[in-house]
C-alpha cells in the first residue's frame, strides 16, 4: 500500500508545525520551509498523475484503515484515501494552485508566521477533500479547511475584509450543516436496513455507491437528501441564488487567498457532486437534473449579465466564475459522456484561468492601488508583458479555441444539447457575453491613450511571472492537446454517468 | 473502716460538679484568655475525678484511673499549645483579651 | 506531390512557427534583425510557393476529384466496454481535407498574405509595433490556413474562431486610438453573435449524426467523428435522420440547421445584418483591411456555404439568396456616399460578398465561390492601393484629394484595373465572376417567378457597384488636386515593395478568370458539381444524378417548408413521378440556364458601362450635379449618409438596453439576494438580541435570584456569629442544659 496520498495531504500540515515552532521573526525561514512543504505535495501530485492508471475503473493509490470504532453502536468511520479519474486532476490542481499561492504571497508583511501556517493548512484541507472516500473523513476535511480560510480573508483581507470572512463562513458552514444531516441519514438508514448495508460502511463512498446499495435510496426521502447535500454543494459551487458571498470574499481577499478560493474552492462543490450526489444518489439526480439544468443556465447568463455590470475588475472576474461554473452543471444535468467531461474538465480549467486572471488582477492592484476599470487606460504602453498575459487569461476565458477553457465549453454544449436543447442554446449565449465583458474590459483598461498617472508603472517582475507563466502553458498545452487530461477522466466519469443512466431509464 | 464505706461515690461526684461548675464559670465569666486556660483545667481535673470515683466504685479495675493519667499527660500538652497560641495572640494584638478577639464574627 | 500530408503541414506549420518565435523573442527581449519582418513574410511565402506546386499538381493530373485526407485522434470520448476494452464512443480528430476547394482558398490566402506581407514592410515601416505587426500577421495566416484545410466542422469553428481573435489583434493594433479600440471590440463581439448561430447549426447537425456512431463499435476511428465534413454529408444525404419527437422546431429541422450554419458566415462575411463591424474594422492599418476584410477572412463565410453547400435546403438557400442580395444592394447604396476612400471600399466589399452569398443561395455553387476567388485579388488590390494613397497623403479623406494619377501613375493603374474588374467590365476577372453570379441568379428567377426580386437586387447592385467604384476613382485620381497643400507634399510613386505587391495583384486581376470566354470555365470545371454537391451515384427511377439534385428538385418543391424529410427511393411516389418527366425538366433547365446567361452577360455589361458614365457625368463632367440629386432624394440620401441607422438602431434597442438589464442585474443581486442573505443575518442578530434580553432577564434571573435569596438569609444569620468565644461557650452550655433537661422531659 503507498502512502502517497496520505503523504501528500499531511506534508503541508507538518510545514504548518514546522513554521509553528520558528520565531516570528525569521520571515525567510519561514517562506523557504512554506515553499518546501508545497513543492513536496505538487511533486508528489505531478508523480500520481504520471502513474495514474488511465483504464482502470476503480479507486487508485488506496489507503484505508478503521480510524474511529464503536462496536457497540455498529459505527466505523474509517481512514480511507483515494483517487479516481474526478479526484486526481483535482489533487494535481490543488497541488499547483497552492505552489503558486506561496509565491503570490510571498510579499505578505503582516503576520507572516500565521499566515503561512494558515495556508499549509488550508492546503491539507483541500487535499483531504479530494482524497478521501470515507463521508465522515470528507466532512472533517471540508470543516478543516473552512477555518483558515475565515481567518486568512478575515485579517489579512481589504477594508470590509471581517464583513466577507463571516459571511463566506456561516453561509459555508450552513451548507455544511445540511451535508451533516444527509450523512446522518446514511448511517440510520444503514441501521434499519443491515442486511442492505452494514452501518460499519455507512459512511464508506465506495460502498454507499455499489450498485445493490444505491438501489435502495429511492423515493421521496431520498429526494430531499439530495436537495439537502445539493444545497450544501451549491453554495460552494456558487449556484444562483447562493452566490452572493463569492464577491464579497474575492474582493476583501487577498490575492493569493482568491486563487485558492476561485481555483479549487469552488470546485469542490462540483466535486462534491460528482462524487457524492450523482453516483449514490443517482435516481434523485435524473429527478432533479432539469433543475439541475436550470440552475446552470441561470449561473451562466446570470453571471456574465452581472458581470457586464461591475466596476472593480476583481468584482467582475468573480462574476465571470459564477458564470464559467454555470457549464459543470449544465454539463451534469445533461449526463451524456461529452457533457459529463465538459463539466469535469471544466473544473480543472476553469481552475487554471480564474487563479491567472486574479493573479493579474493582483498584480494592478499591488501597483495602481485600485480597481476601477473605468479609471485605468493604455496601460499597454507601459506594461506590455502583462498585456499579453492578460490577453492570453482573457481569451481562455471568452473561451478561445486553442486555449484549454473551449475544449471544456464545447464538450459540454456538444454533449448538452441533445437533452436540454433550450437550455443549451440560452447557455450557449454566455460565450457572447464573455466576449462582451472581458473584451469591454481590455478596451478599458489596456487600450486608448496612455495616462500621465500610470507612466511610472512598472512591468510584471520575476516573481509574478514565475506564477503567471506555468498557467499559462498549461492553458496552451491542455487547450492544443486536451486528451493529457481528457484520458485520466473518461472511464471514472463513465461510472457516473451510467448510474444516473441507469436510474434515468429505470424510472 | 475503709475510706471506700466512709465516703460514698456521691461525695465525690458532688466536688467534681463544683469544680466543674467553677471551671465552666471561669471560662465564661473572665475576659483574660490566660485564666480561661486555667477554668478548662479546672473541668478537666473534673472529669479525671469523676473517672477516678466511678473506676473505683463500680468498675472495680484500674481503668479509669489509666483514662486520668492520659488526661493528665494530653492537658499538659494542651496547655502547652494553647499558652502558645496566647502567646501568639498577645503577639499580634497586644492583648489577651478574649472579648476583643471576634475574628470569627460573621 | 500531392500524396504527401507534408505539404499542408507546412504550409500551415510555418506561419505558426513564426508566431511562436516573434512571441518568443519579444518576451525574451532579444531583437530580431529586421524586426522579424523576413521570418513571417519567408513562412507565408513559402506556403505561397507550395500552394501553387499543389494548385499546379492537381490542374496537371486532370483528376478533378482528388481528396487527401489526414487526421490525429484530438479528442475522443472513450468507455470501457463489457469485454474491459476501451471503446471510442465518438471522437473529434482534427484532420486536413486537401481536394479543389481547399487548393483554391489556399492560393487565395497564401499569395493574397504574401503580398500584403510585402507591402507591409513599405507600409508599416516607421511604426514602433513593426516586429508584433507581423506576428499577428503570421497568426492571421495560420488560422486561416487551419480553417480552410480542417476536414470537419468542429476544426473549422476552431480555425473561425481563431481568425477572429488574429482579426482582434489586427483592427486593434493601433489601440491606443480610441475608435480602434472601440472597433476591435465591435469586430470580435459582432462575429461571435454569427458564432454562436453557427454553432447552434453544428449542435443540431450533431445531434442527428451522433445517434448512428455512438454504439457502432466496428467503426474506425476516422469515421468516429460525427461533425467531418464526410460524416455529416452522409447522413444529410441519406435523406432519413432521426428528429426528436416533441421537437422545438417546427420547421424541418435541417433547413433550421442550414440557417443557424449559415449565420456564422453572417457574422464573418459581413452579411446584413451584421455587417456593422466591417466598415468600423477599418480603423486597422490598411494592409490588414485587405488581408482580412477585403479578401480572406470575410470569405470565410462563403467558403463554408461553398463547403457544406449539401448541407442546405432549398428553403435554407433561399434564406441565403434573400440575405445576399439585400445586403448586396443595401450595403452599395452606402458606398454611394461615404467619403473615407476606405469606407466605401469596406461598403463595396459588404456589397460584393453579398453578391458571392446570393449566387450561392440561388444555387450558383461554382459562381459564388469563382467570385470569392477573383475579389479577393482585386479587393487586396484596391485596399493596398487606398494603402498607397494613404502613405502618399497622410489622409483617408476623398475630399482632399484629387488629380493625384500625375503622382501616382502607377497606383492609378493598377486600381483603375482593378475598378474596371470590380465593376465587371469585360474581359476583367471580375466580369466573369459576376457574370456567373447573375447568370444564376436570373435562372433562378426564371423557374420561380416569384423571386424576381432577387435578379433586380443583384442588377442594380452591380449598377451602383460601377457608380461608387468609378466615383472613388474620379474624385480620388482625375480633376483637379482639391487640397493643393497636400498634393504637393505627397510622396511620388516608384518601384518598392509598395507598389509591386500593385503590380502582381493587377496581372492576378487581369488573368486569375482565365481572361477569354472559353478559358472561363476552367473554375466550373475545377470547383465542379461533384466536388461540391458530392459523387455522382445511381439515381432512384434510372439514370445517374446527383442525390441532392433529385432531393431539391422532386422532394422540395421550392417555397415550400419542408416538415418532414422523406426517404428517396422507388417507393417514393414522388419519385416515380419525377422520374418520367426527368429528361425533360433537365432540358428545359438547361435551355433556361443558357438564355439567363445570355441576358445576364448584356444586361450586366450595360448596367456596368451604365453606372460609370452616370459617374462620369455626375463628377468629371459636372453634367448632374450630386449636390441638387442630394437635395431632390433627401430621405433617400440622408439614409445613405447615416448608413441607414443600423448602427443606432442596434445602439438603441441592444446594447442601450443590454447594459439597463446589467445594471439592473446588478442592483437586483446586490439589494435583492444579496440583500436577503444580509437580510438573514440581520434578522438573526435582531431576534439573538432578544434572546439574549430573554436570558438575562428570565433565565439569569432565576439564578441570580436563588442566589440573593441565599445571600440575605444568610446575612440575618450571621449576627448569631459574633465572634465571642464566651458567647459561644455560654450558648454551649446553655444548648447542652436545654438538651439534658429535654433528654430527661421527654424520656
Amino acid at each position: 500500500m503507498s502512502h502517497i496520498l496520505s503523504l501528500i495531504t499531511f506534508i503541508p500540515l507538518l510545514g504548518m508545525l514546522v513554521i509553528l515552532c520558528l520565531p516570528r521573526h525569521q520571515k525567510d525561514w519561514i517562506r523557504f520551509v512554506s515553499v518546501f512543504s508545497t513543492a513536496l505535495p505538487l511533486a508528489l501530485s505531478i508523480s500520481l498523475f504520471l502513474d495514474f492508471e488511465n483504464g482502470s475503473k476503480g479507486m487508485q493509490f488506496v489507503e484505508n484503515c478503521d480510524w474511529i470504532r464503536i462496536p457497540d453502536y455498529k459505527l466505523r468511520i474509517q481512514y480511507k484515501l483515494g483517487v479516481d479519474g474526478v479526484s486526481m486532476p483535482l489533487v494535481l490542481l490543488t497541488g499547483i494552485l497552492s505552489f503558486l499561492a506561496v509565491f503570490a504571497s510571498w510579499e505578505t508583511t503582516k503576520g507572516v508566521k500565521a499566515y503561512f501556517a494558515l495556508l499549509l493548512l488550508l492546503e491539507t484541507g483541500m487535499m483531504g477533500v479530494f482524497c478521501s472516500l470515507d463521508f465522515f473523513l470528507f466532512y472533517v476535511f471540508w470543516e478543516v479547511m473552512l477555518l483558515p480560510m475565515y481567518f486568512l480573508i478575515g485579517i489579512w483581507g481589504g477594508p470590509r475584509k471581517e464583513y466577507a470572512a463571516i459571511k463566506f463562513f456561516l453561509y459555508t458552514l450552513f451548507g455544511s450543516v445540511l451535508l451533516l444531516l444527509a450523512m446522518l441519514a446514511f448511517y440510520f438508514h444503514a441501521k434499519e436496513n443491515p442486511n442492505v448495508l452494514d452501518p460499519m460502511d455507512a459512511f464508506d463512498l465506495v460502498r454507499l455507491a455499489d450498485a445493490n446499495v444505491r438501489l435502495t435510496f429511492t423515493g421521496l426521502f431520498w429526494q430531499v437528501v439530495f436537495v439537502a447535500m445539493f444545497i450544501g454543494f451549491a453554495i460552494k459551487v456558487p449556484v444562483f441564488p447562493f452566490h452572493t458571498w463569492l464577491p464579497d470574499a474575492h474582493v476583501e481577499a487577498p490575492t493569493a487567498i482568491s486563487v485558492i478560493l476561485a481555483g479549487v474552492l469552488l470546485k469542490m462543490g462540483v466535486y462534491g457532486l460528482l462524487r457524492l450526489s450523482l453516483p449514490i444518489l443517482p435516481e434523485a439526480a435524473a429527478w432533479f437534473a432539469p433543475f439541475m439544468a436550470a440552475l446552470g443556465l441561470i449561473n451562466i447568463v446570470y453571471g456574465a449579465l452581472v458581470a457586464m455590470a461591475q466596476t472593480d475588475l476583481k468584482k467582475m472576474v468573480a462574476y465571470s466564475s459564477v458564470s464559467h461554473m454555470g457549464f459543470c452543471l449544465v454539463g451534469m444535468a445533461a449526463n451524456t459522456e461529452a457533457a459529463m467531461m465538459g463539466a469535469a474538465f471544466q473544473m480543472f480549467t476553469h481552475g487554471l484561468t480564474s487563479a491567472m486572471l486574479f493573479l493579474l488582477v493582483g498584480v494592478i492592484y499591488d501597483r495602481a492601488h485600485h480597481r476601477v476599470i473605468k479609471d485605468f487606460g493604455g496601460l499597454a504602453f507601459q506594461m506590455p508583458v502583462y498585456t499579453g498575459i492578460t490577453t492570453l487569461a482573457f481569451m481562455a476565458s471568452l473561451g478561445l479555441p486553442g486555449l484549454c477553457n473551449f475544449v471544456s465549453e464545447a464538450l459540454v454544449l456538444l454533449g448538452s444539447f441533445d437533452a436540454y436543447r433550450t437550455t443549451t442554446i440560452i447557455s450557449a449565449t454566455g460565450i457572447i457575453f464573455g466576449a462582451g465583458y472581458f473584451l469591454w474590459c481590455f478596451q478599458r483598461v489596456f487600450m486608448g491613450p496612455a495616462k500621465e498617472r500610470y507612466s511610472m508603472m512598472p512591468d510584471v517582475n520575476g516573481r509574478e511571472l514565475f506564477t503567471l507563466v506555468p498557467l499559462g502553458a498549461l492553458v496552451v498545452f491542455l487547450g492544443v492537446w486536451p486528451r493529457a487530461m481528457l484520458d485520466t477522466m473518461t472511464v471514472s466519469l463513465k461510472n457516473v454517468q451510467d448510474a444516473v443512466a441507469s436510474a434515468t431509464r429505470g424510472g | 473502716m475503709s475510706l471506700l464505706d466512709a465516703y460514698p461515690l456521691q461525695h465525690y461526684l458532688l466536688v467534681s460538679a463544683a469544680l466543674f461548675a467553677l471551671g465552666i464559670f471561669t471560662l465564661v465569666a473572665r475576659k483574660n484568655a490566660v485564666a480561661m486556660l486555667m477554668g478548662v483545667e479546672l473541668i478537666l481535673n473534673s472529669a479525671n475525678l469523676n473517672f477516678v470515683a466511678f473506676s473505683r466504685y463500680t468498675v472495680g479495675n484500674f481503668s479509669g484511673h489509666l483514662f486520668a493519667i492520659f488526661v493528665i499527660l494530653l492537658a499538659a500538652a494542651e496547655a502547652a499549645v494553647a499558652l502558645g497560641i496566647v502567646i501568639g495572640i498577645f503577639q499580634n494584638y497586644g492583648d489577651v483579651d478574649a472579648d476583643a478577639l471576634d475574628g470569627l464574627k460573621g | 506531390m500531392l500524396e504527401s500530408v507534408v505539404w499542408p503541414w507546412l504550409i500551415l506549420l510555418l506561419p505558426l512557427a513564426a508566431f511562436v518565435t516573434h512571441t518568443l523573442c519579444g518576451a525574451m527581449k532579444w531583437k530580431l534583425p529586421h524586426k522579424g519582418d523576413w521570418l513571417s513574410t519567408g513562412a507565408i511565402g513559402a506556403g505561397a510557393v507550395l500552394s501553387t506546386f499543389l494548385f499546379a499538381d492537381m490542374v496537371s493530373r486532370g483528376e478533378p476529384n482528388f481528396r487527401q485526407t489526414w487526421s490525429v485522434d484530438w479528442l475522443s470520448i472513450l468507455w470501457k466496454g463489457d469485454d474491459g476494452q476501451l471503446h471510442t464512443r465518438f471522437a473529434l480528430p482534427m484532420g486536413f481535407l486537401v481536394d479543389n476547394i481547399t487548393v483554391i482558398m489556399l492560393v487565395v490566402v497564401t499569395w493574397v498574405s504574401t503580398l500584403v506581407h510585402v507591402f507591409s514592410m513599405g507600409y508599416m515601416h516607421d511604426d514602433p509595433r513593426y516586429g508584433r505587426f507581423f506576428s499577428y500577421l503570421s497568426i492571421f495566416s495560420f488560422s486561416m490556413i487551419w480553417l480552410v484545410l480542417s476536414d470537419n466542422l468542429f476544426g473549422l469553428m476552431i480555425g473561425w474562431e481563431l481568425v477572429g481573435l488574429s482579426s482582434y489583434l489586427l483592427i486593434g493594433f493601433w489601440f491606443e486610438k480610441p475608435a480602434a479600440a472601440a472597433a476591435c471590440k465591435k469586430a470580435f463581439i459582432t462575429n461571435r453573435v454569427g458564432d454562436l448561430g453557427m454553432l447552434i447549426g453544428i449542435l443540431m447537425l450533431l445531434s442527428m449524426t451522433l445517434r448512428p456512431i455512438l454504439d457502432d463499435t466496428s467503426l474506425p476511428i476516422e469515421q468516429k467523428n460525427p461533425l467531418s465534413y464526410e460524416n455529416v454529408f452522409r447522413v444529410v444525404s441519406a435523406g432519413s435522420y432521426e428528429v426528436k419527437s416533441g421537437d422545438v422546431f417546427p420547421i424541418s429541422f435541417l433547413t433550421v440547421a442550414g440557417i443557424f450554419l449559415f449565420f456564422g458566415a453572417v457574422g464573418k462575411s459581413a452579411q446584413f445584418p451584421l455587417h456593422v463591424w466591417l466598415p468600423d474594422a477599418m480603423e486597422g492599418p490598411t494592409p490588414v483591411s485587405a488581408l482580412i476584410h477585403a479578401a480572406t477572412m470575410v470569405a470565410a463565410g462563403v467558403y463554408m456555404v461553398t463547403r457544406c453547400y449539401r448541407l442546405f435546403t432549398p428553403d435554407a438557400l433561399l434564406f441565403i439568396a434573400y440575405t445576399g442580395g439585400f445586403t448586396a444592394i443595401f450595403a452599395a447604396t452606402i458606398a454611394v456616399t461615404a467619403n473615407d476612400i476606405k469606407k466605401v471600399l469596406a461598403y463595396s466589399t459588404v456589397s460584393q460578398l453579398g453578391f458571392m452569398v446570393l449566387g450561392l443561395g440561388c444555387w450558383g455553387y461554382s459562381a459564388g465561390f469563382f467570385h470569392l476567388w477573383t475579389h479577393a485579388f482585386f479587393k487586396a488590390l484596391l485596399f493596398l492601393g487606398s494603402g498607397a494613397v494613404i502613405h502618399a497623403l497622410h489622409s483617408q479623406d476623398m475630399r482632399e484629394m484629387g488629380g493625384l494619377r500625375h503622382k501616382l501613375p502607377i497606383t492609378f493603374v493598377c486600381m483603375l484595373i482593378a475598378t474596371c474588374a470590380i465593376s465587371g467590365f469585360p474581359p476583367l476577372s471580375g466580369f466573369w465572376s459576376k457574370d456567373q453570379i447573375l447568370g444564376a441568379v436570373l435562372t433562378f428567377a426564371m423557374e420561380h417567378p416569384q423571386h424576381a426580386l432577387l435578379p433586380i437586387f443583384g442588377f442594380c447592385g452591380a449598377a451602383l457597384t460601377a457608380f461608387y467604384m468609378f466615383r472613388l476613382i474620379f474624385l480620388t485620381f482625375c480633376g483637379k488636386p482639391r487640397d493643393p497643400h497636400k498634393y504637393e507634399h505627397a510622396h511620388p510613386d516608384q518601384w518598392d515593395v509598395i507598389t509591386a505587391p500593385l503590380a502582381v495583384l493587377a496581372i492576378l486581376t487581369l488573368f486569375s478568370a482565365g481572361g477569354t470566354l472559353s478559358g472561363e470555365r476552367w473554375f466550373g470545371d475545377f470547383v465542379n458539381e461533384e466536388q461540391v454537391l458530392g459523387p455522382r451515384e445511381e439515381a432512384p427511377g434510372g439514370g445517374e444524378r446527383h442525390r441532392w439534385h433529385v432531393q431539391r428538385t422532386v422532394l422540395f418543391p421550392s417555397g415550400a417548408l419542408v416538415e418532414e424529410a422523406q426517404p428517396l427511393d422507388d417507393q417514393n411516389p414522388l419519385v416515380a413521378l419525377h422520374a418520367e418527366g426527368r429528361e425533360e425538366a433537365r432540358k428545359e433547365h438547361e435551355h433556361t440556364e443558357h438564355k439567363a446567361h445570355t441576358w445576364a452577360m448584356v444586361l450586366s455589361v450595360c448596367v456596368a458601362v451604365g453606372g460609370a458614365l452616370v459617374s462620369y457625368f455626375t463628377y468629371m463632367v459636372p453634367f448632374f450635379s450630386p449636390q441638387v440629386w442630394a437635395t431632390r432624394l433627401l430621405w433617400l440620401y440622408d439614409g445613405m449618409v447615416n448608413k441607414w441607422w443600423i448602427d443606432e438602431l442596434y445602439d438603441r434597442w441592444v446594447i442601450q438596453p443590454l447594459l439597463l438589464l446589467n445594471d439592473f442585474l446588478k442592483s437586483f443581486d446586490e439589494d435583492w439576494v444579496d440583500g436577503f442573505v444580509n437580510m438573514t443575518a440581520q434578522f438573526t442578530v435582531h431576534f439573538s438580541d432578544y434572546s439574549g434580553w430573554v436570558d438575562n432577564t428570565y433565565v439569569d434571573g432565576l439564578v441570580n435570584g436563588t442566589a440573593d435569596t441565599i445571600v440575605s438569609s444568610a446575612r440575618a444569620m450571621r449576627s448569631i456569629q459574633t465572634g465571642n468565644i464566651k458567647q459561644y461557650l455560654a450558648a454551649a452550655v446553655i444548648g447542652l442544659t436545654v438538651v439534658v433537661v429535654l433528654y430527661n422531659v421527654i424520656l
